[in-house]
């Protein structure tokens, strides 16, 4: 029996390679950052309102294990909100396969810890995030960044499970990117896996296509160019839908409906009118669909040519609602995706105009 | 002697000897008649029998009488007896009796008795009266709404006022007696053609099967007549509102009203009818649904509140919401104890404060439980030795024991909720919930009467709709079949619907 | 007041559903897709229907022995040796029940809730708690049975509302590709979750009104738990990969924590989940323990049961404690049950229907 203030309950855990000469089967260093509470509450006595704690090990669990040598109350990691994988960690598919199993077994981790990669190191980040401006939240900002629904696509959060069930199926995931720009944590792209190995790294544009290809963005703001001026559209309402076009060589079609409303339009000098004709909504519409449609194509090509990575569920596609064809591709499915021909169609409609004309 | 003689002498020798030393009990001698005079001995207990009613309607009707003061002299003492009972006394309530042990029983209610000379029979005068508490709003039952007199401690009121309520004449009540010496009267209550036969045929049963020497309260009585003596839990009902006695009369359920105890019993008892109080009939249905699941909340949280905060916060804190963690590890940092010894602390402070409130009346108990409850409470937090949410929480359950409508229920709640703690202490949620399989099955076990303790909720009574009318309220228009768990004969109670 | 039992109808409902959803709700998803890949549904539902004619024969026995009790008509119908021997069966069938029951919980118990605490302690613990329902006699049992069966659905109604709105019911598809050759071991599989009927038994005789409808109640319990456990199926398959749910233990407790609904502080969800399954669990454990003591003591000839529930108790708790690790559980308890379950559950009713049925005959 353990007094609720008698434990340490971390809420963001960071793992590197350990660079140490005299490693000895510990393989990892490990960081966990934790809030003060001493700091909180009526009665508070303290300044500091996060801990960060450095300890190496041959897992999360041993790490933490170690730390027992020099911290007062041990620590329980139910509350564990983001764990952040360090780039060299997660090239190594060993590396990433031991620890999602040893967070897969364990019965206290909480199975929606959300994973970000970073591109430097976790140590860098943790530390870096303490002294991070404009941080209050008793969670931290990672977290709070990752799970405000904010209707961005510049990153899509996943979870563990998220991570696992993505790699069951496609063998394909997408984590965000984390990393400190000066003195803020700032999350935009994402890193690709491909077999529980990091293969590399997508801007947050592409990560916008990808995310409207699987359904996951609820909102965004697209720019086009209508006529020479700029035109912002807040994108309320991305659906997608697959469709098989032909089975022998394989031909899918996306087809991407997006609903939309008119944020800021530039309106040509001398035009008091507004945007009031149905030619011209539909030129505007027509712009955004060309924008959109860039931004995919460009996206897909990356992730069949460059990555060879189905970020975007074919396989599971497949599997589900054609599993002849399916039966017939699984087998050297890398080969097939990257010689599959993958069109995109998109249709915008825009529905609002705002206050104004 | 077990019946009167004829000498007056031998009998008011016998009763003045049964009687030595109890300076109470008053003996009159009078004299009948002018020529022929017969000697009259009136006997009563001063404070029981009503004095002025014995004078006037007895004694002086007596000496008023103008053919009684001629007695012609072949009248034999038995004419002049027969005379006296049939035209000479004014009172309503009269017997003739010749058992010894049942006058002295009727002379020790406040009855009186008239010893004749020559006569092997006495004459009772029915003229009970004493002190009594004028019907009051019952003190442990207090309504909004509803009818507010209570029972005191007299017999005949107490039946009045449920007779009153059901003017049926299949409305029956049965003396018997309980208690060698105290010669209780207990009433058995109950509706010919609604109850269960054999529920009262049992209820007799085990009114027969008491011996002991007082029953000075319906409590006793209670423990007497119940399935399980050891549980903490009562099996019969208790109140002092005549309305609900009168509304499970006509449930099907029997009543017991025992002299000189404002509280009648009522039997069945089932979980079902310990949550409900009388208020529940008398407000909006949607309004007591509400407060009926507020009340099982209530119920359970009155013994699982305190052993919960432990299990939780020193066994499982992976439970609680993350900001609620720090808040709670940081309001309990300097507390010294673990979270048990606090809940025990706590606890009995409250306890204590709960009997010194009890045992002062009047405005020192109010102002005790103010300065309880707040400034012990509060001083306790500020000198570090308890945490704020213990407070809470501790205030949180007195507060639930309060919500539940038997007080019996409440208490039983109240001891076994030490139990949960030490066991939330050992084991945790699994203790807790092990805890709860043990009470749980107790409940099972438990039968009051015959019928099962947890009708309706165990299956008994269901198909008449049972639960509607106990974890919720369903509107009286749906409520036409009387309750099924007492097996009542005449099921339909309202017309127009079909079963 | 007890001289004979006296059970209802609805009471007869409450008890199959108690007993039957226990252990097995939980990892019934994992076994399942083992072998079924995510078409386990059709094994539940296959199971489910198959089940019925067992019950209609039970039913049956005791239409045409009225009066009598399972362990009289047992006598009658095959004499007295070979019922002793049946009931050692069943004996053992019992005891290996309740210890297969509390050794399963005692596993999730100690590293979910309390993972300091030896397991020993929190078996222990479980089987002296329950004693004291199981020493009295099968009206108490049911009552018990009916009285926690509306939390069982509570249980089973939290589990599947909370995992609606984030499933991906896609996941059941493709419904084509049934791989046929191996739904005899899904039945296998699926059949110990369906194991406690058996209950039945023992409290059939004592029902007192509604004699007929017994077996429509019977069948109802039985819609309503083969519905049970197939929407936990589908929700679990919902929500997992197929690979995921080979690769998990227990299955419905994953997807319990993992639900993250806006607005609610459902991290207590887990806590109640637990606290719940403790009750499910001994809604299972006590009608067997009660099977298991009223069995004995029927072979040796004793009146009560009690004392022998008494001597179960380091009976069950040696035999519960037996195996090392969830390897030899399975194989020392687990494997024992299957075989038995059937015996009793499936066997034991054909016997019966079978021996009725020749002496018919023979006395034509």
């Amino acid at each position: 029996m353990v007094e609720i203030n008698e434990r340490i309950y971390p809420y963001a855990v960071g793992i590197d390679v350990n660079n140490a000469e005299s490693s000895e089967g510990d393989s990892y260093m490990v960081t966990f950052s934790y809030p003060n509470i001493f700091s909180m509450g009526e009665n508070a006595t303290q300044e500091e309102t996060i801990y960060a704690v450095l300890s190496t090990g041959s897992s999360l669990f041993d790490a933490a294990q170690n730390l027992t040598s020099n911290l007062q109350y041990p620590i329980y990691n139910k509350h564990l909100k983001v764990l952040v994988l360090s780039d060299a960690v997660a090239r190594n598919p060993k590396n990433v396969l031991g620890i999602i199993d040893g967070l897969n077994r364990d019965y206290v981790i909480n199975k929606m810890i959300q994973l970000v990669v970073t591109p430097k190191t976790a140590e860098e980040l943790i530390f870096g995030k303490l002294k991070a401006k404009r941080q209050r939240t008793t969670e931290g900002v990672l977290y709070s960044i990752l799970i405000n629904r904010q209707n961005t696509s510049m990153f899509t959060p996943k979870t563990l499970a998220n991570f696992i069930d993505d790699m069951d199926r496609t063998g394909v995931s997408t984590l965000p990117m984390a990393s400190m720009v000066e003195d803020y944590v700032d999350i935009a792209g994402a890193g690709i896996f491909k077999n529980y190995q990091l293969i590399g790294y997508i801007d947050a544009k592409e990560n916008e296509g990808i995310a409207m290809l699987n359904n996951r963005i609820r909102a965004t703001g697209i720019d086009a160019t209508y006529n020479g001026t700029d035109l912002s559209i807040l994108a309320t309402n991305i659906k997608t839908k697959k469709k098989l076009i032909d089975a022998e060589n394989l031909k899918v079609e996306f087809l991407v409906k997006i609903e939309g409303q008119v944020h800021e339009f530039t309106l040509p000098q001398g035009n008091y009118t507004g945007i009031d004709t149905e030619e011209m909504l539909h030129d505007m519409e027509e712009a955004v669909e060309n924008e959109v449609k860039m931004n995919i194509v460009n996206t897909l090509e990356i992730l069949q040519k460059e990555y060879q990575a189905d970020a975007i569920y074919l396989s599971d596609y497949l599997e589900k609602y054609h599993p002849n064809v399916w039966e017939q591709v699984k087998d050297n499915w890398d080969e097939v995706f990257l010689e599959a021909e993958l069109e995109v169609d998109v249709e915008v409609v825009i529905e609002r105009r705002g206050l104004t004309k | 002697m077990e019946k009167l003689t004829k000498d007056l002498k031998e009998n008011v020798q016998y009763f003045k000897g049964l009687f030595k030393d109890c300076d109470d009990i008053l003996f009159r001698e009078i004299e009948i008649g002018d020529e022929h005079k017969v000697k009259i001995i009136v006997i009563f207990v001063d404070g029981m029998a009503n004095k002025e009613f014995v004078s006037d309607s007895a004694i002086q009707s007596l000496f008023w009488k103008d053919d009684l003061n001629h007695i012609p002299v072949d009248e034999t003492y038995e004419l002049f007896f027969n005379r006296i009972f049939k035209e000479a006394i004014a009172s309503a309530e009269l017997k003739k009796e010749d058992k010894i042990e049942t006058i002295i029983d009727n002379i020790l209610s406040g009855d009186t008795a008239l010893l004749v000379e020559n006569m092997d029979k006495c004459i009772v005068i029915g003229s009970r009266d004493g002190p009594s508490r004028s019907i009051e709003e019952p003190k442990t039952e207090t309504v909004i709404r509803g009818p507010r007199d209570g029972f005191n401690e007299i017999m005949k009121f107490n039946l009045a006022l449920v007779r009153r309520r059901i003017k049926d004449p299949k409305f029956k009540v049965k003396f018997k007696q309980v208690g060698r010496r105290s010669r209780t009267t207990v009433a058995v209550l109950y509706i010919d053609d609604i109850v269960d036969k054999k529920l009262l045929d049992e209820v007799k049963k085990r009114l027969d099967n008491v011996d002991i020497d007082a029953v000075l309260d319906s409590a006793i009585l209670e423990n007497l007549i119940e399935d399980n003596y050891l549980s903490p839990f009562p099996q019969v009902e208790n109140t002092e509102r005549p309305d609900s006695v009168a509304a499970a009369l006509y449930e099907g359920r029997v009543g017991l009203i025992v002299d000189n105890s404002p509280f009648a019993l009522i039997v069945p008892a089932t979980m079902g009818t310990l949550i409900q109080s009388s208020e529940d009939y008398y407000e909006r249905w949607s309004q007591t649904t509400i407060i009926r699941i507020i009340r099982i909340i209530a119920m359970f949280l009155s013994f699982t509140a305190p052993a919960l905060y432990i299990a939780i916060t020193a066994y499982h804190p992976g439970l609680l919401p993350t900001k609620l963690i720090y808040f709670l590890a940081a309001s309990r940092i300097n507390v010294p104890f673990p979270s048990v010894v606090e809940a025990i602390l706590m606890e009995l402070t409250m306890e204590l404060l709960r009997e010194a409130g009890t045992r002062v009346s009047g405005p020192i108990g109010s102002t005790i439980g103010i300065v309880g409850g707040l400034i012990i409470g509060q001083a306790a937090v500020d000198a570090g030795i308890v945490s704020p949410l213990m407070i809470i929480i501790v205030a949180v359950t007195t507060i639930s024991t309060f919500a539940i409508p038997s007080y019996e229920m409440a208490t039983g709640f109240r001891t076994v909720r030490f139990t949960f703690i030490a066991l939330a202490g050992v084991l945790g949620l699994y203790g807790v919930v092990l805890g709860i399989i043990v009470l749980l099955s107790h409940f099972i076990i438990l039968s009051s009467f015959g019928i099962p303790f947890t009708s309706p909720f165990s299956g008994l009574g269901i198909e008449e709709g049972d639960l509607k009318d106990t974890l919720v309220k369903a509107p009286i228009q749906r409520l036409w079949l009387r309750p099924g768990f007492t097996n009542p004969k005449n099921k339909r109670r309202m017309r127009g619907h079909k079963k | 007041m007890n001289k004979d039992p006296k059970v209802s109808n609805i009471q007869i409902r409450g008890l199959i559903v108690s007993t039957v959803i226990g252990v097995g709700v939980l990892s019934l998803p994992n076994t399942l897709t083992m072998t079924m890949g995510n078409k386990g549904w059709v094994t539940i539902i296959l199971a489910g229907i198959l089940i019925i004619p067992i019950l209609y024969i039970i039913n049956y026995i005791f239409k045409i022995n009225p009066g009598k009790d399972f362990f009289q008509i047992g006598e009658e119908t095959f004499g007295k040796i070979i019922f002793k021997i049946i009931l050692i069966i069943m004996m053992a069938y019992f005891i290996d029940f309740c210890a297969y029951v509390v050794r399963s919980l005692g596993e999730l118990v100690e590293a979910f809730l309390l993972p300091t605490t030896p397991i020993e302690v929190i078996v222990l613990s479980f089987i002296l708690a329950t004693s004291y329902l199981a020493t009295h006699e099968i009206d108490v049992i049911t009552r018990g049975g009916y009285f926690l069966y509306p939390i069982i659905l509570l249980f089973a109604g939290i589990v599947i509302l909370i995992s609606i709105p984030e499933a991906d019911f896609s996941n059941l598809l493709p419904l084509n590709n049934i791989d046929y050759s191996q739904i005899p071991r899904g039945l296998l599989d699926s059949f110990v979750s369906f194991a406690g009927f058996e209950m039945i038994l023992f409290a059939l005789p004592y029902v007192e009104n509604g004699k007929d409808s017994t077996f429509k109640s019977s069948v109802y319990a039985m819609a309503m738990i083969t519905a049970i456990y197939v929407l936990t199926y589908v929700v679990c398959i919902a929500h997992f990969s197929v690979e995921q749910l080979g690769r998990q233990l227990f299955p419905v407790l994953q997807l319990v924590k993992q639900v993250d609904l806006p607005g609610f502080f459902l991290e207590n969800l887990d806590g109640l989940i637990m606290a719940l399954w403790v009750l499910v669990v001994a809604s299972t454990f006590i009608p067997a323990y009660f099977a298991a003591g009223k069995v004995i003591s029927k072979i040796f000839n004793l009146k009560s049961h009690k004392y022998i529930i008494l001597i179960l108790i380091p009976i069950i708790y040696f035999l519960a404690l037996y195996p090392r690790d969830i390897l030899q559980i399975n194989k020392i308890l687990l494997k024992p049950f299957n075989i038995l379950g059937l015996m009793t559950g499936v066997i034991l009713p054909l016997l019966f229907l079978i021996v009725i049925l020749i002496k018919k005959k023979v006395k034509k």
